[in-house]
């Protein structure tokens, strides 16, 4: 996916913030459909949300 | 400028060496992320005036200055030297042609900036950090050691307010300071280059896969068959960015202090801005207001005086008797009188009323409000509002901006829709604002014979004309070309606007646009004055005829289109004059607002596309006109 503040092409699966500008991934400002991490699965989706929030 | 004095590492390896130390250096590249106050430090440093707003992307082209015998190069805003857009890639080529650096750092944006810091660092380009909108950080309720931060990066760090200039003299004396650390932890990496010949800084954007830079070193190395080598990229470039990333929040973690974390005002108004419950009232009040200052207060009140007033009682009259004294009325110079004093668009009388009466106001207002929107941070966050809306007629919220300020004026605009994106969106929302959004001029006049008919004609209209704006903005998004370009934008601070600043963008915009309107409008002024007097006009008149029949419009009505050609209120005023049932009025003031834009409007359309453009716009502007028009005729007979 894009970083929304850089424009970097970043894995969210396997980072929790933009290397490049710092730009922290959040379930809660991020949408599904950008970001992918969770593998598809409304279910996968929803234990995304409370585990990265939570971080 | 060279090694930083105090770096006590081993000495650079053989690829920094020829960049670390650049003692004649003469030319210092001012970088930083978008938004960060780089224009604003240019300005202080080399007292110039380029754009200063609180809006991302401002400075798409490097500007250059001078300042204390150093050639200072204004770089596009950028996260990181690399060529992942048009941007990055010029001021990568800014960058690796610099002895020196002035490094903008937005203090409340630590995280995000020193990620370039470190990264120059790593180059050995011997830099200054100026530490920009230092006021904003105690307001967040933080604290930073700028102290600890000069010694963690080893360069010289000034705090600056570059806004109001403080600060400035002391970055200006840093700048011979500049310098870069001897060796940085990036150099780990070295082993794995591939084998090309490569300065440092060239060096560490191979490592981090950047293939411009790559291309450029081996393109000396061409085979037998004019094909470049084929050497790989060592593909280092996560690896290397994740590395740079726990410095930088190391360096963060080391000099940033938090002393209090309630909520500011800011914080509260900017959440409130941003949820569509709080946001999407205040947009609209918001929206109203900038209505009621460009479309009331500038366009009917100030350009009621200067034009009605000033322009039309005094200069108009004064410049008739002057032309009438100097040019005789017959002979070779009769044509010429008429061009220059004729009252449809005479060049030194009705031109001139037009644009400094009309015009100039109404150009002067919209960069009044766009700057403080700007300089507010407001701008984007109307944008993020409005973009779920504008995005199924195929534009995004940027284009929100050109159809308000289309109510004003549709010759502004046209030249507003810069702000909408790519080519695409500024043709779809071009194509709108002639098509189906009226400007103030013929707005005030075609309100007022509304409301003499009536509330339902009323609503009749206004329902019209956004059936029309919507079918046509779908129709064009599913038939041209290419993708519409989603809203990505940084969200900048919501601050008070400055006004200097705000007033200082407004004149050098203005001023701007004045240099390129005036010839435009006068050569399109002449040429219609020259159809007026060679009869082409009346021609036109009566070849609509058959047209304004099948509108069940009087022959009259033909006229009323010909002045709508030249300017839209024209041809509102001249509604005035006709005998028409309410019926009738209700599809001529459809028709005359679905008309073609005035021909002010038209030459700003070519002008900002071109002319094949400005045709088909043109002539669909015809056709929409008559095709609505006449649908409304069949069924307000019916009705």
């Amino acid at each position: 996916m894009k970083c929304p503040t850089c424009q970097y092409d970043l894995d969210p699966a396997s980072h929790d913030k933009c290397p490049r500008c710092g730009y922290t991934l959040r379930c809660s400002t991020l949408d599904c459909g950008s970001c992918g991490a969770c593998g598809g699965g409304s279910l996968a989706s929803l234990r995304g949300l409370f585990s990265r929030d939570d971080d | 400028m060279g090694v930083c004095p105090h770096g006590d590492d081993p000495p650079p390896t053989d690829a920094s060496r020829d960049d670390v130390v650049s003692a004649d250096a003469n030319t210092v590249a001012l970088l930083g992320a978008p938004n960060v106050g780089k224009s604003a430090v240019f300005n202080e440093l080399t007292e110039a005036d380029a754009d200063v707003s609180n809006y991302p992307g401002t400075t798409v082209t490097a500007t250059i200055g001078s300042v204390d015998g150093h050639r200072l190069v204004d770089a596009p805003g950028t996260y990181s030297v690399s060529s992942f857009s048009e941007e990055e890639r010029v001021a990568r080529e800014v960058v690796l042609d610099a002895d020196a650096v002035i490094n903008v750092v937005d203090a409340t944006q630590l995280d995000r900036d020193l990620f370039l810091t470190h990264q120059l660092l790593d180059m050995g380009i011997p830099t200054v950090v100026a530490l920009n909108v230092m006021d904003e950080v105690a307001r967040d309720g933080d604290e930073i050691d700028v102290d600890a931060l000069e010694a963690d990066l080893g360069v010289p760090v000034v705090p600056t307010v570059a806004v109001e200039s403080e600060g400035i003299a002391d970055l200006r004396r840093a700048i011979d300071e500049a310098c870069a650390p001897a060796t940085t932890p990036v150099e780990q990496w070295f082993d794995a280059l591939p084998d090309v010949d490569a300065s440092r800084r060239e060096a560490v954007l191979v490592l981090e896969d950047d293939r411009p830079t790559l291309e450029r070193l081996t393109a000396g190395d061409a085979r037998a068959d004019g094909g470049l080598p084929d050497v790989e990229l060592p593909s280092l470039r996560d690896s290397i960015y994740e590395h740079r990333r726990r410095r930088v929040d190391a360096t963060v973690d080391r000099v940033r202090e938090q002393t209090d974390d309630r909520r500011t005002v800011t914080d509260v108004v900017d959440a409130a801005l941003l949820n569509p419950l709080t946001g999407t009232p205040l947009a609209l009040v918001g929206i109203g207001l900038v209505y009621l200052f460009i479309g009331d207060v500038i366009a009917q009140r100030l350009v009621d005086v200067l034009e009605t007033e000033i322009f039309g009682a005094h200069y108009v009259p004064w410049m008739t008797g002057l032309v009438e004294a100097t040019v005789p009325a017959s002979g070779w110079s009769e044509p010429v009188r008429f061009v220059l004093i004729n009252d449809t668009l005479g060049l030194l009388t009705v031109t001139v009323q037009y644009l400094l009466g009309v015009l100039l106001p109404l150009v002067a207002g919209f960069y009044l409000v766009i700057g403080a929107l700007e300089d507010s941070g407001l701008l984007p966050r109307l944008a993020v509002l409005t973009d779920r809306g504008m995005s199924r007629i195929g534009l995004n919220g940027r284009a929100v901006i050109p159809m308000i300020v289309g109510l004003g004026c549709v010759t502004m605009a046209v030249l507003s829709t810069r702000i909408a994106g790519s080519r695409r969106e500024r043709l779809i929302s071009t194509a709108l604002l002639g098509l189906a959004v009226p400007c103030s001029a013929q707005l005030g006049i075609i309100l007022g014979l509304l409301a003499a008919l009536g509330a339902g004609w009323w609503f009749a209209y206004l329902g019209v004309m956004l059936l029309v704006f919507g079918i046509a903005g779908v129709f064009l998004d599913r038939t041209l070309p290419g993708e519409s370009q989603g809203l990505v934008t940084e969200l900048p601070r919501v601050r008070r606007p400055r006004a200097g600043n705000v007033l200082q963008k407004t004149v050098t915009r203005t001023k701007g646009f004045l240099t390129e309107a005036i010839p435009l409008f006068a050569v399109t002024a002449a040429a219609i004055s020259v159809l007026e007097y060679v009869g082409a006009l009346a021609s036109i008149v009566r070849g609509l005829r058959p047209l304004t029949a099948a509108l069940g419009m009087p022959a009259e009505f033909g006229q009323i289109l010909v002045l709508g050609l030249v300017r839209r209120d024209f041809a509102a005023a001249g509604m005035t004059d006709l005998a028409l049932s309410a019926s009738q009025a209700f599809v001529g003031l459809v028709v005359i607002t679905l008309f073609v834009p005035c021909v002010l409007a038209m030459a700003m359309i070519v002008k900002e596309h071109d002319l094949k453009t400005g045709l088909v716009m043109w002539t669909g502007s015809w056709a929409v006109a008559f095709l609505v028009g006449g649908l409304l005729a069949a069924v307000v007979t019916v009705l």
